[in-house]
């Protein structure tokens, strides 16, 4: 380092006013850096309350559905009930067969037609996936200080 | 670039050293920063106050939580039928805070003839209540949607005079709140599997309400809503773990086939003027029970009724829960061990001389004849008592007969998935001597009688897991009634679960060609015209409580499969004290028959001949 420059820091340094305006300069950017910071996890927060209640209401809405179609199926189930069917069959003129009034036409090539199943797709045995997220992405900021930065035991 | 040589020395006077006032004061950087640190600590302020203070409504520790009212799961039967589902009810309360206490008996009159309940009684609650002051009188929890709006258009003319003499409507004078409550659109069918679930309550009573009450009661959830990230990962509790969905049931019965073995119980109840009727159809080779019938059957729409049958029967499901001496039909699995221990073989022969002695008793046959030599498909045949009795006591020995009663299963619930299965019982050679003098220890009279169906106690139930152990190969199945339940849209199959190999696949099959045989030649009253059936009568007497035998009451019942050379179907028939004859060739075969037919249309079973003539164009 030269003289000059020597001298220059020198100046610099001795000026109060200047060490005045280093120290505010340095409370100024703690502040802003923390602002910043603080203002992202707030945007975040914010925005996951406003995701978060709008997920709320479409719940509520698609229970409000779920169970209107189940109170439609009891009362489907209900009008197209055994007995009800029976009726209506024998008001129609139908009337029940005995094994003696069926005739088997043997196909050559087709078998015999299975049980009809009801159309549910079954549901894979492999183990489900975790969707959980690691700690790292999910633990807040604050958490993180507390119990993980300053070691404060978690309640 | 300036020489730094010419750079004056510190002291000297430069443009940099120049003081700050003089352009920008000192006071305009603490205006700056104070602004910046009002900001800042606005914004701190804020986020604590939004990360650490509870929202209103909300769970204080974090993350949006509701309660949600989910309605109980369904029950299906194997087609997708609906056997159990849900209807919405309105609890009604009455304001009678805004009704003035003039108009209380109108308004109370109406609405107890809506409800159908006690005008009168509901009138002087209303007044009571009013006369203390009270705001709400809850008045039902189970009003249906037409007597809601009936209700609704007769408030709507309510009206009193005010001091001014105005006619005035009372405000809101009823409210109604929604709820879920259990409905069973079929009526009291399979009401014996099902079980019911007491209404204002979600907790199932009886057969499959009950036993799957965890996976199907809905009620109040918690649902949780993450609205800040630490809030998303899953918490591992138990509340959070649970599916937030009630799961939905398809169940192995066929809905058309119960209703069919219902409808052959009751007429069989009306025939033979039985007590009661039991019919189990099972899958012999999965465990699976297509129908479980039963007449009487419990009326669980009337809370009345039901509790009457209760009193009555002391049983829900009569299948599971009420053992009894099932007498003949017993014989197949007497007979069924002595072929697989080898101890007899399909033609070992037996002289029947109408009696059997053993220390301390003597059996008879039915009728009380001999029928001389017999080999042991006349045993099955004719039914010998006697026959059966030295087999069990003679060629079996009590360790093997009783070692082949627990592999059948025998005095231990089946495992089937419907509450208050019962698991019967009899006393074997390895009991403990009986703790008081007066109690009665086991005897070798007792070996001999369970060798045909008397002195053990057994459920239609394990007599069908039984016969479908002699009917498959051999294999002992967990009878069932769950096919698969349904979580978010996706099945999760029952597994057919195989507990253990009973006795040799040689043994199966010679015991379906005995029973088919012998049904052959001696109950014809079970046979089907085209359709090849197996199986075995039994007529069992009842015991009284002077541990003695009821003289003109008995157990009649029936237990067999067909096809006779490819079970499918396994039927068990059992009527309690029939009047019009005590023999179950002649009330329970009869029974069994009309079920084989009713199944063979229901589930296209084609007649053997046409069966054989396309198993043989397969190639």
């Amino acid at each position: 380092m030269t003289h000059a420059t020597r001298s220059l820091r020198q100046a610099y340094r001795e000026l109060p006013w200047r060490q005045q305006l280093r120290r505010l300069a340095w409370a100024l950017a703690a502040i802003v850096i923390v602002t910043s910071v603080v203002l992202l996890e707030v945007h975040f927060s914010t925005q996951n309350i406003v995701l978060g209640s709008e997920w709320q209401r479409t719940r509520r809405r698609i229970l409000a559905t779920q169970n209107e179609n189940l109170v439609l199926e009891s009362r489907l189930a209900e009008l197209t009930s055994r007995q009800v069917l029976l009726s209506q069959a024998k008001e129609q003129g139908y009337r029940p067969v005995s094994p003696e009034h069926v005739h088997y036409v043997p196909v050559p090539a087709e078998a015999m037609p299975a049980p009809a199943v009801p159309n549910i797709p079954e549901a894979k045995l492999s183990p489900r996936t975790d969707d959980t997220l690691p700690e790292a992405y999910t633990i807040s900021l604050i958490k993180w200080l507390m119990y993980d930065f300053f070691l404060v035991p978690e309640p | 670039m300036p020489d730094v040589r010419t750079v004056p020395r510190p002291d000297e006077s430069l443009p940099l050293a120049e003081a700050p006032q003089e352009h920008f004061p000192l006071w305009r950087y603490l205006v700056m920063l104070s602004v910046v640190l009002v900001m800042g600590l606005t914004v701190i302020a804020r986020m604590v106050v939004l990360q650490l203070e509870p929202i209103e409504g909300l769970a204080p520790e974090g993350g949006y939580q509701e309660a949600v009212a989910v309605p109980r799961g369904m029950i299906y039967d194997r087609d997708g039928h609906l056997l159990a589902g849900n209807q919405e009810r309105y609890q009604l309360d009455i304001h009678i805070k805004t009704i003035p206490e003039s108009l209380i008996p109108q308004v109370g009159r109406e609405v107890a003839q809506v409800l159908n309940v006690d005008a009168e009684r509901l009138v002087g609650i209303l007044l009571a209540e009013k006369g203390k002051n009270t705001e709400n009188v809850q008045v039902s929890k189970s009003v249906t949607e037409v007597q809601r709006e009936q209700l609704e258009t007769l408030a709507e003319d309510w009206v009193y005079l005010d001091a001014e003499g105005n006619r005035v409507h009372p405000k809101d004078p009823l409210s109604f709140v929604p709820h879920m409550v259990r409905f069973y659109p079929e009526g009291d069918l399979a009401s014996n599997v099902l079980g019911f679930v007491p209404p204002l309550s979600d907790s199932g009573v009886g057969g499959v309400e009950e036993y799957y009450n965890d996976l199907l009661k809905g009620g109040t959830r918690w649902v949780s809503y993450a609205y800040a990230p630490w809030n998303m990962t899953d918490k591992k509790d138990e509340k959070d773990v649970k599916p937030p969905q009630p799961v939905s049931l398809y169940l192995t019965l066929d809905r058309d086939l119960q209703g069919e073995a219902e409808d052959v119980a009751r007429k069989a109840v009306e025939d033979t003027k039985a007590s009661s009727a039991t019919i189990v159809v099972a899958d012999p080779h999965t465990g699976a029970i297509l129908a479980m019938a039963q007449y009487p059957r419990p009326d669980v729409r009337d809370p009345d009724k039901l509790a009457a049958f209760l009193e009555q029967w002391q049983a829900y499901n009569f299948a599971i829960g009420r053992p009894y001496e099932p007498g003949s039909v017993f014989k197949i699995v007497t007979m069924a061990a002595a072929l697989d221990a080898g101890v007899v073989e399909p033609d070992t022969t037996y002289m029947d001389t109408g009696q059997f002695r053993v220390p301390g008793a003597v059996f008879f046959n039915w009728d009380r004849r001999g029928r001389g030599e017999q080999t042991m498909t006349g045993c099955l045949q004719y039914s010998l008592n006697t026959c059966l009795a030295w087999v069990a006591y003679e060629k079996l020995g009590s360790e093997r007969f009783y070692g082949y009663l627990q592999a059948f299963g025998f005095g231990q619930p089946t495992g089937v998935d419907l509450s208050d299965e019962a698991p019967g019982g009899y006393r074997s050679a390895f009991d403990p001597p009986p703790a008081r003098p007066n109690e009665i220890g086991w005897s070798l009279a007792d070996l001999a009688a369970q060798g045909f169906g008397q002195a053990i106690f057994v459920t239609p139930l394990q007599m069908v897991v039984a016969a479908s152990a002699i009917a498959n190969g051999g294999y002992l199945v967990t009878p069932h009634v769950l096919s698969f339940e349904v979580l978010d849209g996706y099945r999760y199959a029952y597994r057919p679960d195989v507990q253990r190999q009973v006795i040799s696949e040689k043994t199966s099959r010679e015991m379906r060609k005995m029973l088919a045989d012998s049904l052959q030649s001696e109950t014809k009253r079970a046979l089907v015209p085209g359709y090849s059936v197996a199986g075995k009568t039994g007529t069992a007497q009842i015991a009284d409580q002077t541990r003695g035998y009821v003289e003109d009451a008995t157990n009649a019942s029936f237990v067999g499969w067909f096809p006779a050379d490819d079970p499918q179907y396994v039927i068990y028939v059992w009527l309690e004290r029939p009047k019009t004859s005590p023999w179950a060739s002649v009330v329970a075969a009869p029974v069994f028959a009309e079920m084989v037919q009713r199944i063979a249309v229901l589930e296209k079973v084609p007649p053997d001949k046409v069966r054989h003539s396309l198993s043989a164009a397969q190639p």
